[in-house]
């Protein structure tokens, strides 16, 4: 049950951040949801359970932007162990806490597209392209993950059963 | 009671779909297009994609077309207000600059016309009558000096004599009303005559009288003030001659005078109080004259008109 909500809540943030470039068409500053999503896994969910809701998210992700199949998948995965290896080593609480892991994340995101992009696509340009979006990037997330993460803290509150989240 | 989980099975889980993902992006990179899974994610994430899409730009066009238009409509409104307020600046702008225009006229025939004590006067109405000729004037302060009978004059030329005051207020019989007279001479063939206003209902006109029939009247010619009737000062333009008729019997024949002063469009006129001792290019009459230069309101002095356009 956790992991399907987790999925779900990843799908929708895959739509938000879809629906909020075209209805606001904020471009390169839309906010990377499953970015967040993924990181906030990285604090609550167990290596299993994170590894497979983030392979399936990365897998939708590559659906939603038309990249090679796998590319996205690579990049949740990455994503995830680097936010639990993380956040098992480091207490990131309160406010300021998620505002470092957020800036933490969104680098390592945005490193790893570059990284991936470039290894995978052998195409410069794109890489290029990609690392001109950080700056923007890396603030939308910075500034996303001491919001979002108390919202999904409720969410789950709300849908989860407590020994749901212990059975994997 | 669920089985306590493998401390291995992470790893066999994360090395899985770590490989499942690298093997999908080398098919795909292999095939060039999407394989079979690729189809089927994007057979179920199209519809909602779609949707998506749909709805953000659904969004997006009400709010550019609909929500950005009360925007619009309020920054209409104000640039409408804008505009009318600025048209209003326009409107005085240009009242003020055609009044600083008259002004300067005026002040350009007090500077012609050192001979003359000057005092302006705003034209506040112009009489009912169609067939009497006056004008409504108000003065800044109740003058004393300002007296009926005195001249009045405009850039154009002459305007007519004061013919009543009280207080503030004077009224003008302007030349063209038919009570009014003033003797004049024609500047170049000299002859002379009588201006009478023909106190037409439709425009300002005099006629001249008395004009000898033995004179050759020029048309366009211009009709000045002789001063012999004491009451205007001599060399004031009147206006000039627009058609002659000559009589085929008696002493005199007729023509017509069309003021030069813009009689239906003045503003601001001046009324002569008296002479202030000087010529007109402000020479002291009691000084010696210089060579060159003669006194226009001496008596016997030449005639000729005194700064008027």
């Amino acid at each position: 049950m956790s992991v399907l909500l987790a999925i779900v809540a990843g799908l929708f943030a895959l739509c938000g951040d879809l629906f909020l470039r075209e209805a606001a068409g904020l471009d390169v500053y839309s906010p990377d949801f499953l970015v967040v999503v993924i990181m906030w896994m990285g604090t609550t969910r167990t290596w299993t359970q994170g590894a497979i809701i983030a392979a399936v998210l990365g897998l939708f992700a590559d659906g939603f932007a038309g990249s090679p199949l796998g590319m996205h998948m690579l990049h949740a995965l990455f994503l995830f162990y680097l936010s639990k290896a993380t956040s098992t080593r480091v207490l990131f609480q309160g406010f300021i806490g998620r505002l470092l892991l957020g800036l933490l994340g969104g680098i390592a995101s945005l490193f790893l597209l570059v990284l991936l992009s470039r290894l995978v696509l052998a195409e410069a340009t794109l890489a290029l392209r990609i690392s001109h979006l950080i700056v923007p990037r890396v603030v939308v997330v910075v500034v996303f993950v001491p919001i979002g993460f108390p919202i999904m803290d409720r969410l789950e509150a709300l849908f989860v059963r407590q020994p749901d989240r212990d059975l994997l | 009671m669920p089985r306590p989980a493998s401390p291995r099975r992470p790893i066999i889980v994360g090395v899985t779909l770590l490989m499942l993902s690298t093997a999908l992006l080398i098919v795909d990179r292999k095939q060039g297009r999407p394989g079979t899974v690729g189809r089927f994610v994007s057979r179920v994430l199209g519809p909602l994609e779609a949707s998506v899409t749909t709805s953000g730009r659904a969004v997006r066009t009400f709010w550019t077309d609909y929500v950005g238009l009360i925007d619009v409509r309020a920054q209409n409104a104000a640039l409408e207000s804008e505009l009318r307020e600025l048209r209003q600046r326009t409107a005085e702008s240009d009242g003020l600059r055609a009044e600083n225009e008259r002004l300067r006229t005026l002040l350009e025939l007090a500077d012609q016309r050192k001979d003359l004590r000057l005092r302006a006067a705003r034209v506040v109405s112009r009489g009912l009558s169609s067939f009497f000729r006056v004008l409504r004037l108000t003065l800044d302060v109740d003058d004393p000096a300002v007296q009926p009978g005195q001249p009045v004059l405009a850039p154009g030329g002459l305007v007519g004599q004061i013919r009543t005051v009280s207080g503030t207020h004077a009224e003008v019989l302007l030349v063209t009303d038919p009570r009014s007279s003033v003797d004049v001479m024609l500047e170049t063939s000299r002859v002379r005559g009588v201006a009478v206003g023909t106190g037409e209902p439709d425009r300002y006109a005099a006629r001249l009288e008395y004009l000898e029939r033995s004179e050759q009247t020029v048309r366009d010619e211009r009709v000045l003030t002789t001063g012999d009737d004491g009451r205007y000062p001599r060399g004031l333009v009147v206006g000039r001659v627009t058609s002659v008729k000559s009589q085929p019997h008696g002493l005199f024949q007729n023509a017509e005078v069309e003021p030069l002063a813009d009689l239906s469009g003045l503003d601001e006129v001046f009324i002569v109080i008296g002479p202030t001792g000087l010529t007109s290019d402000g020479l002291d009459l009691e000084r010696p004259a210089s060579k060159g230069s003669t006194p226009s309101l001496a008596p016997g002095g030449p005639l000729r008109p005194q700064g008027l356009p």
